[in-house]
């Protein structure tokens, strides 16, 4: 593909993407920053510190600041460059995709809560993974990173469905 | 995704309607391009309402624009 012909794909790109596309793309990326701050710190943190529930809920808060404050210059951006499509709501086809995304949202929800629960059986009963490593709050961890794979799913799974429909076969 | 049975002329009549611009049936229909774009494609079947907003756009009636060309008798 020579670079006029994937200039010309991506002006085709570009053009096809709705502003729920965008709205989404930038979701995702959003919680892709919040996966990496949370996953990066756990892997800087020293046994002391993953074995502290204060600094366990500090970094919680700390997660939670990084989501809102990302999430509000998303929307700055987004209402930048708009064009008044912020406040349009969702039509009959984005409403379906956005369930669909919500359903595979919610089996992930699922399938962490119960590995997490799973989780903590073993560890009452001594066979737990947090007592042979150094994650003491392995049960914690797991339903934070299910909360966020399912908010990972969700973004994704609706971006990919709005991709497959709209699409000229 | 399987491809759905209901097949459209929405292209003819944008095109013999002056040439209407996929975004200004949304806009009058009151959904996204990219609904226009899938429905045009087969790709999605709208609502009743939103066909019925589409036939009456082109001022035409419902079955002029849709037609459902599944094999299967109903009822």
């Amino acid at each position: 593909m020579t670079g006029n012909e994937k200039l010309k794909a991506l002006k085709a790109l570009l053009d096809s993407l709705s502003f729920r596309d965008l709205t989404l793309t930038l979701d995702l990326l959003v919680t892709g920053a919040v996966v990496y701050f949370y996953a990066s710190s756990l892997m800087m943190a020293g046994a002391q510190q993953l074995a502290s529930g204060v600094w366990i809920s500090q970094l919680l808060i700390k997660v939670v600041g990084v989501s809102i404050a990302l999430s509000i210059v998303s929307q700055l951006l987004l209402e930048l460059v708009s064009d008044g499509d912020v406040d349009k709501p969702m039509d009959e086809r984005e409403k379906q995709v956005s369930l669909v995304g919500n359903k595979y949202a919610l089996w992930t929800l699922q399938a962490g809560i119960c590995f997490a629960i799973g989780q903590y059986a073993l560890e009452q009963n001594g066979l737990g993974v947090a007592e042979r490593t150094a994650l003491p709050f392995f049960t914690l961890h797991i339903m934070v990173g299910a909360f966020l794979l399912a908010e990972l799913v969700n973004y994704a799974t609706q971006l990919i469905r709005n991709r497959m429909v709209t699409r000229y076969g | 995704m399987a491809e759905c049975t209901i097949k459209n002329q929405i292209r003819t009549l944008r095109f013999m309607a002056g040439e209407m611009t996929q975004k200004e049936l949304a806009e009058r229909v009151g959904v996204t391009r990219q609904t226009i774009m899938a429905i045009e494609a087969a790709k999605y079947s709208p609502s009743l309402e939103v066909a019925f907003k589409i036939a009456r756009v082109f001022g035409e009636p419902l079955e002029a624009v849709f037609q459902y060309t599944g094999n299967d008798t109903g009822i």
